[in-house]
């Protein structure tokens, strides 16, 4: 029996989209055979956070099992080497430009993740797996981390990947003069000092105790310090990652192709991947389609569609754990913001007028996870008796008469948004919000202004966003997220009590003391809350049946050496 | 006739220097601060404060603009701010694109244009005239960024006669080249086409309405042959006019065109320099396309006055 | 029609005619076929635009919850979108914007530009070199890039593309006044008038207005299709109208996406309301043109 056939069978079941996406999404995990120890956690989690009945549970079952099978049939051959896969995204290369090498931006991934890699990387959870790094170990009260490399490392041009280059590579991104980074945020508060201690083992002394060390690795890349003039403009590209840059390939905003780097430390099974950036999102799935392209991880939803009767596609719904749809709410600050959403009883109201639901499943074609805060299910932060429903306008109702608005509600607001899926989910929030006696109108404005009212958070009253990094140690988030850092965050919300809290973040000694401060931080952001979570902005992988060996981390982030092309189907 | 070109050239040059003031000036007036994009989402104010200085913001208006036109006249149009490349690496390497498919727009332009026009006029009000307009409704009437998905999806997707994305250089395989280009032409050609057909249906209309022409048409077919053939060179006339005056359309067209077709070219380097910011960029752009603008109308306005000798003497009209 | 109204009906028409050429100029262009057609359209289009608030069953933003991405029914001629809004009623309202935005942006930059043109023209000599040099510096940029730079300056919204739009017609109807005034500079009427010491500003607007003014209106109805067309793309590069206001431009762009999903209806109505509204306005501008054809005229 074929394939053909076993894709048409599934599709007269009239399956939900949803369960069936969250089925293949788990099938999928499993025939990659990584990451095995958080699988089992993940999918207990996403079960209890889908609101499904128990049939198309069982129908997920099902469907799971087939799924199954057919991979393994898939699997029996085991990975091929050589090929080239075409990646297809809608964003370029020199977009990703300030924050390189050191950044971490999940659209961008596949555009130069495959050409730098760092010491460890998360798995499922927040348990780091080794990379460039081997092995490591804390010291007694983990206020240092002692890392050691791989044997025989080098970057791309055969120069040796050093104790001593990883050094300079970390001293690099606190330089002076050196791009602003999320990720230099992160260096200089958790890290103290990097003392080399020979060839290929070295000592991070930690500012913060503990395990958040590991959240810089994450997203921080071992980069060859000498290479960085060059880097500009991708002149040359010294990486460390599984491929290396092909530069005479290079066309800005078009193409470019990376090919196997033979002396990584686990060679990569194909050949080469060369990235095509879209301008238009409904011409890059027309062009997976007629089989221009293999793969891509940000399908459009109104896309969805058309694939999924496709046979010759798989679809793949990211993990909880990319990024999240959010509404932030400006405070009032000398240089700008909202007097009314200043009023934390407001704010509150906003939680309650958003139907996740139903952005959910008409927005998003069903292929994202309702977000009723702001954690990963993986994360020490995450509370389940917070995590529930919280859309119910006769609340928001009451809220908004108790933070003082009469009949009429609040007078008219405005919410910005740069377009996108964003803007839909505003408007679509824009209806009940003013059932409630919310009301604003949808400011559209250009992402240049966009930005410069985000990072100073001067927004006439509130925005729409992506909010990431939540998946982290909770700590992490103050520092890294523009949403949540202090003094300045895109909400101009600050405390003396959100203060207190990261500062006790930072003296905890024991897990114990970490616990109660997650406690303390969920308690004010109960009330507080100047972000509000909606719905995760998944990205949507698609790629066709040739590619296999995907799979994704706790941040979204893939292993692009395991990737292998079948060119027998 | 030296005369005429002096002083044709002298407007030229004119309307090109007030068209770099005109640009120097709108891409500043624009809001957003390029310094906050070049320095990325993460900069502090002071590293905002050191790049606007590194990219010379700081400076009077003047000084910019002199320092500028200085490079521009050693062909250093600086560097992009956002591709961090060359200014001149990208207008190299975006041009080639558009030129292609600006060229082959025109081709297929005039092979459409010209007949239906023609045919329009001829059987004014008949078959052929209800198609040019109902050629007119689906060029001029769906805008190109819907026609062309339409065209994708159609001829690329479904009948697969066509590829759906990329370029290849017509001087490294011309067949692949035309195979590729074919879509975004037809995308991009047939609302000049349309443009065209109307024009000349217009002008061959007006001969054919003209009494001696009524009366040698009358005569019958021999001579309608050769009535139309006086009929058509007067209507070539104005084809250079219109094919000079739609260079700016094509440009426009050509943004949405290279979107939609991903054929990343000048057109979306154009508007990816003004959303970004890009000064020096969108200076070095605007100001190729204005040469162009007008280098095409002085060469439309010269050949014009070689066909018709009466404008020489007129003056510039 | 009683037979009894109808000869009178012919005769006073045909006095009309003789009388003025504007009612001799209208009678043609709607006696030609494609002046017909394109009138019957526009005024339909006119129509269901002035009266949208009436013949809309939903608010231009109105969700209706549970309508989600339904195809077209009689409950929702047109369908809906992903936001459970009916399309017919966007289609209409949009219809209105786009033909007001339109609309304004030709008159103002028109009236603006038939102005400068015919002040350049009149004028002559060094001022209007010097105003000329002005309009081809502003005619070298695209309309489109022109609306892009214009709306980044201003920022998005319905008043600003209709500026933009404005602003973007002034240097076209400049030159083709310009041209008119050369042309009728010369004639015989201006002339004589002229030599009988008639104010300059009274040849202007007796004599030379009225006879430029059918190319003019020509240029009119054209440049008005194509500012809808650029409505149109501007919102699709994301710089139309605020949302949830919509503008068929909005409306198209929104459901283009979603058209090889098999969600044909998001795009395929409010395609056909543009393309008839562009069709309608370029058959009137062609039958103008006949109309005014002195050869046609006398014949």
């Amino acid at each position: 029996m074929s394939d053909r056939n076993y894709w048409q069978r599934t599709k007269k079941r009239q399956i939900s989209r949803r369960s069936m996406l969250q089925a293949s999404a788990r099938a999928g995990i499993g025939a990659a055979g990584l990451a095995l120890i958080g699988c089992g956690d993940d999918d207990d989690g996403q079960q209890q956070a889908a609101p499904a009945a128990a049939q198309v549970q069982q129908q997920q079952q099902e469907q799971q099992q087939q799924a199954a099978v057919a991979q393994a049939q898939q699997q029996q051959a085991g990975p091929k080497q050589g090929g080239t896969m075409r990646v297809g995204t809608g964003r370029a290369l020199a977009e990703h430009q300030a924050a390189f090498p050191f950044g971490a931006w999940g659209e961008a991934f596949p555009l130069y993740a495959p050409m730098l890699e760092g010491l460890t990387r998360y798995g499922k959870t927040l348990e780091p797996e080794p990379r460039l790094a081997e092995s490591w170990e804390f010291n007694d009260d983990q206020s240092a981390l002692q890392v050691k490399l791989r044997p025989g490392l080098e970057f791309h041009d055969g120069k040796p990947l050093t104790a001593e280059e990883v050094k300079r590579s970390y001293e690099a991104n606190i330089a002076e003069g050196a791009p602003a980074s999320q990720v230099a945020g992160v260096i200089r508060q958790y890290i103290d000092n990097i003392e080399v201690v020979d060839k290929t083992t070295l000592t991070f002394n930690l500012a913060w105790k503990g395990t958040y060390i590991f959240d810089v690795f994450e997203y921080s890349n071992v980069a060859d310090v000498d290479n960085l003039p060059e880097l500009d403009g991708y002149q040359r590209v010294n990486g460390s990652g599984p491929f290396k840059f092909d530069q005479p390939s290079y066309r800005v905003d078009e193409f470019h192709r990376m090919e196997r780097f033979e002396n990584y430390y686990e060679p990569a099974n194909l050949d080469a991947i060369e990235c095509f950036t879209f301008p238009d999102e409904s011409a890059m799935a027309l062009a997976l389609e007629a089989d221009e392209i293999d793969f891509t991880n940000v399908l459009p939803h109104p896309q969805h569609d058309q694939f999924q009767e496709n046979p010759d596609i798989e679809l793949q719904l990211g993990g909880p754990v990319d990024s999240i749809f959010v509404i932030g709410m400006t405070l009032k600050t000398e240089a700008g913001g909202s007097e009314h959403f200043d009023n934390p009883i407001l704010r509150q109201a906003m939680q309650r007028v958003i139907d996740r639901e139903r952005i959910v499943d008409e927005l998003l074609a069903g292929l994202a996870t309702t977000r009723n805060v702001l954690w990963a299910e993986h994360n020490p932060a995450y509370d389940p008796a917070r995590d529930y429903e919280y859309f119910n306008l006769e609340e928001a109702r009451e809220l908004v008469t108790k933070a003082g608005y009469g009949p009429e509600g609040t007078p008219m607001l405005k919410i910005a948004t740069f377009g996108g899926p964003q803007q839909e989910i505003l408007e679509l929030v824009q209806q009940d919000a003013a059932l409630a006696g919310i009301n604003f109108e949808v400011d559209r404005q250009e992402f240049n202004i966009y930005l410069e009212r985000f990072l100073g958070g001067t927004h006439t009253d509130g925005y729409t966003s992506h909010f990431g990094f939540f998946q982290l140690h909770p700590p992490t988030l103050p520092i890294i997220n523009y949403q949540m850092r202090t003094p300045v965050n895109a909400c101009a919300y600050d405390s003396p009590e959100y203060q207190a809290i990261i500062e006790a973040w930072k003296n905890a000694e024991t897990d114990a003391d970490r616990a109660a401060t997650n406690e303390r931080f969920n308690t004010l952001w109960d009330n507080e809350q100047w972000v509000t979570p909606i719905a995760t902005a998944n990205f949507l992988f698609a790629w066709n049946k040739r590619i296999n060996g995907f799979s994704e981390n706790a941040t979204g982030q893939q292993r692009w050496q395991d990737f292998w092309l079948d060119d027998t189907v | 006739m030296g005369r005429y070109l002096f002083r044709r050239a002298a407007e030229a040059l004119v309307v090109v220097f007030l068209a770099s003031i005109a640009i120097f000036l709108i891409i500043r007036l624009i809001p957003g601060d390029p310094a906050v994009q070049v320095a990325g989402v993460d900069a502090t104010p002071e590293q905002v404060e050191e790049i606007r200085e590194s990219l010379g913001l700081n400076r009077p208006l003047l000084t910019q603009y002199t320092s500028w036109m200085g490079g521009v006249f050693q062909l250093d149009f600086g560097k992009s701010f956002t591709k961090r490349v060359a200014v001149e690496v990208l207008i190299r390497q975006s041009f080639p694109p558009t030129l292609e498919l600006a060229v082959s727009a025109y081709v297929f332009a005039l092979v459409v244009g010209i007949p239906l026009g023609i045919a329009a006029a001829i059987w004014a009000g008949k078959a052929p005239d209800v198609l040019a307009s109902i050629f007119n409704v689906f060029t001029l009437g769906i805008p190109n960024f819907v026609l062309g998905i339409i065209l994708l999806w159609v001829f690329a997707v479904e009948l697969d006669w066509f590829p759906v994305s990329g370029r290849v250089a017509i001087t490294d395989d011309p067949i692949a080249a035309i195979h590729r280009l074919a879509l975004p032409a037809m995308s991009l050609g047939a609302i000049i086409a349309a443009i065209l057909a109307r024009f000349i249906r217009a002008s061959v209309d007006q001969v054919l309405a003209q009494d001696y022409i009524r009366t040698a048409r009358a005569k019958g077919l021999a001579e309608q042959v050769v009535v139309l053939r006086h009929a058509l060179r007067n209507a070539l006339i104005p084809v250079v006019t219109i094919i000079a005056l739609q260079v700016g359309t094509v440009m426009a067209g050509a943004i949405v065109v290279e979107i939609v077709f991903t054929r990343p070219g000048f057109g979306l380097l154009m508007v990816d320099a003004i959303t970004g910011r890009d000064y020096l960029l969108v200076q070095a752009m605007l100001a190729i396309l204005v040469l162009i603008f007008v280098a095409a109308n002085a060469a439309a306005d010269i050949a014009y006055g070689f066909l018709d000798p009466r404008i020489r003497v007129g003056g510039t009209e | 029609m009683s037979g009894y109204a109808a000869p009178f009906e012919r005769t006073t028409i045909r006095r009309w005619r003789e009388e003025s050429l504007a009612v001799d100029t209208a009678y043609r262009t709607i006696a030609n076929w494609q002046g017909a057609i394109g009138m019957a359209i526009l005024l339909v289009l006119l129509i269901a635009a002035v009266f949208a608030d009436v013949i809309a069953a939903y608010g231009e933003a109105e969700q209706v919850r549970g309508s989600h991405l339904v195809g077209p029914s009689w409950q929702h001629l047109f369908g809906t979108d992903n936001l459970s809004r009916d399309i017919f009623s966007r289609v209409l309202f949009g219809l209105r914007i786009s033909l007001w935005v339109s609309a304004a942006a030709v008159l103002g930059g028109g009236s603006l530009g038939t102005l400068f043109g015919f002040f350049a023209g009149y004028a002559g000599g060094w001022t209007e070199t010097i105003l000329m040099r002005f309009v081809d510096t502003l005619l070298a940029f695209p309309i489109l890039l022109l609306g892009i730079a214009i709306l980044a300056v201003l920022g998005t919204g319905t008043q600003q593309v209709a500026l933009a739009l404005g602003i973007a017609q002034v240097p076209y109807f400049a030159r083709l006044a310009r041209a008119q005034m050369l042309a009728e500079k010369e004639r015989d009427y201006v002339l004589a008038a002229q030599s009988l010491g008639a104010p300059p500003h009274r040849i202007i607007f007796r004599h030379i207005a009225t006879n430029t003014l059918p190319p003019l209106l020509v240029q009119g109805a054209l440049a008005m299709a194509f500012a809808v067309i650029i409505e149109a793309t501007l919102s699709f590069l994301g710089l139309g109208a605020s949302p949830p206001t919509p503008t068929l431009g909005i409306v198209l762009s929104e459901g283009r996406r979603w058209l090889t999903s098999g969600i044909w209806w998001w795009v395929v109505f409010p395609t056909v309301a543009l393309a008839l509204l562009v069709l309608s306005l370029n058959f009137l501008a062609d039958a103008v043109v006949r109309a005014i054809d002195p050869h046609r005229r006398n014949g």
